[in-house]
């Protein structure tokens, strides 16, 4: 079955309201294509779950596309915080649940289990419980042990930058994975933007690099520098210069206007028009 | 850090009578090799558990070095039963566990997690008609959940294609509950097809199974894993398996094989010594077609 499809559709199919879980870690393979369509044109109302955010969730906070967030971390790692994650933390206008990196996992992974919650010692003596209320404490029924449940998350839709893809929706990650697989298998919708779509006879060629199945893929969009400017291992560098750029233009709304004006937008061509061309990204940050 | 040890040694130093074992290699890497020594050896009162008793469960009983097997599936793939097995349980030898393959690897999971329990998607069925499981309310919504608990095997044997000079391990294809069975023992001792240089392996890390601090020994054991295979390195012996149901129903048959291919053997190399002439060859050239 071919599951190509344009950035158009994609946003087009995400209604108002919807919980969308996004893959990559911080400034490390983000779906940036489809975030900046989103952020350009999706209904918005969006509650975003993310193991490690950055500028997918920072971007959306940004445009107010966003109605909650349920994270375990979201930053620019070496590049310092989230402007409007922080701005929308201390002002309150969003709501956000703080979770960790394995409690996330395990929510997915509750879903992908079939069980309503799965159980943790992660949590437990920490100030977690008292500003998560989503998790629950429970008695080990053998011993008596008290341990933390973990709810069962269920995205409406999981986004997901792959190196490569097939037109059925197999995708080859090269390198970490983060918890792409999790997301893919937990929600109810899955699609993946990738570097180059390849022929299936291809994409058997990487064996267990294969992280992503067809099962799991509604949508497929081919998006070459998709993940920019966070980075795609082996291909390209999280774009720090960017970053820089992004992070100033945080500073000051009008400058923010501006840089909406010029980046966010949903054709993946005038993005990387806006960036100078391909040549121009191939030269700074191709490894 | 792991320490290199012979097989031998491996065994003396980490296995005892009465202990809880888990062979671990779903079909692929099965560590024939430690099963044949802990024979020789004359360990008694083990718990033996696997998620597929295999052709090593069924000579380990026909030494009569256990008392209790939890499992999840038992036979001789494409052949038909254990033969062994199904007289010990039919005598009364052996205790059995036996959960689906699903709740096997859960209990595993909590195991590893060092979690006290671990919950299951998984139906109402003889098994659990049988043995009914414990359920817990889940503390969102009312359903009730079957849970299972851990298991926490003293010792988990494995086998992988090779280790790098630290002892950290590798394997390649098919890996079953190798990982889950590992983390969930208090100790992990291998058996490796070759030692190769960390340098060699920079480019194979996604193929890390198991890293050098979780692994107490490492033994070098080529065709340690036969008669199951190795990935691209030697084929299954289908023929020995397949030979294997004949011989074990007959209990004076099995004594005599027993006697020569592991009480008669010192170790790995005397063993396939005595394999047919060619077999070695022919599935060693299999492997490469196997890909």
């Amino acid at each position: 079955m071919d599951k190509q499809t344009g950035i158009a559709e994609v946003v087009e199919s995400i209604p108002r309201g919807a919980t969308i879980a996004i893959g990559g870690s911080s400034l490390s393979r983000k779906p940036m294509g489809m975030v900046r369509a989103l952020a350009a044109r999706g209904q918005g109302d969006y509650t975003l779950v993310v193991d490690v955010g950055g500028p997918d969730v920072d971007l959306l906070l940004g445009c107010g596309k966003v109605a909650k967030v349920i994270y375990a971390f979201v930053g620019f790692e070496v590049m310092g915080l989230a402007p409007h994650f922080r701005r929308a933390r201390e002002s309150g206008s969003v709501e956000f649940e703080e979770w960790t990196e394995y409690t996330v996992m395990a929510g997915l992974d509750a879903t992908v289990k079939g069980v309503p919650f799965l159980p943790t010692h992660a949590g437990l003596a920490t100030d977690l419980m008292a500003v998560n209320h989503s998790f629950r404490t429970m008695r080990d029924p053998f011993e008596g042990e008290e341990i933390v449940a973990v709810p069962a998350l269920r995205p409406d839709f999981a986004l997901i930058h792959a190196n490569l893809a097939d037109h059925q929706g197999n995708a080859v990650i090269l390198g970490d994975g983060h918890v792409d697989v999790l997301c893919a298998k937990a929600a109810r919708h899955t699609i993946l933007s990738a570097e180059r779509i390849v022929s299936s006879e291809e994409i058997q060629r990487y064996g267990r690099e294969v992280q992503v199945h067809r099962v799991h893929v509604e949508g497929v969009v081919e998006m070459p520098w998709g993940a920019h400017f966070s980075g795609c291992a082996p291909y390209y560098r999280a774009d720090l210069g960017h970053v820089q750029e992004y992070l100033l233009a945080a500073r000051d709304p009008a400058e923010w206007d501006r840089y909406r004006e010029r980046f966010v937008t949903d054709r993946p061509d005038d993005y990387l028009d806006a960036l100078g061309g391909m040549e121009t990204l191939v030269g700074r940050l191709d490894v | 850090m792991a320490d290199f040890l012979p097989l031998q040694d491996a065994v003396a130093r980490y296995v005892r009578d009465g202990d809880h074992l888990y062979l671990a290699g779903f079909t692929h890497l099965i560590p024939f090799a430690f099963g044949h020594e802990i024979i020789r050896q004359g360990r008694r009162h083990l718990t033996l558990s696997r998620a597929t008793p295999d052709l090593v469960y069924d000579q380990m009983l026909a030494a009569h070095v256990a008392d209790r097997v939890v499992f999840s599936y038992a036979g001789n793939p494409g052949v038909g039963n254990l033969p062994v097995f199904r007289r010990a349980v039919e005598s009364g030898e052996v205790e059995i566990e036996e959960y689906t393959h699903f709740e096997l690897v859960a209990r595993l999971a909590a195991g590893a997690a060092g979690l006290p329990f671990w919950p299951v998607r998984s139906l109402e069925n003889d098994l659990s008609r049988r043995r009914p499981r414990p359920h817990v309310r889940s503390p969102f919504g009312d359903e009730e959940v079957a849970v299972v608990p851990p298991l926490r095997p003293d010792v988990t044997l494995v086998h992988a294609h090779c280790a790098d000079e630290d002892g950290n391990l590798y394997a390649w294809g098919l890996l079953g509950e190798i990982k889950e069975a590992a983390l969930a023992a208090d100790v992990v001792i291998a058996s490796v097809e070759e030692v190769r240089s960390a340098a060699s392996l920079r480019a194979e890390r996604d193929h890390l199974l198991l890293p050098s601090f979780r692994v107490q020994s490492v033994s070098l054991a080529p065709w340690g894993a036969h008669p199951s295979y190795v990935l691209g390195r030697y084929d299954r012996d289908t023929t020995f398996y397949t030979e294997w149901d004949a011989l074990a129903r007959d209990p004076s048959a099995t004594e005599e094989w027993l006697k020569r291919f592991v009480f008669g053997t010192a170790d790995r190399a005397a063993y396939t010594a005595l394999l047919p002439k060619g077999r070695l060859a022919a599935l060693k050239e299999a492997a490469q077609h196997a890909g």
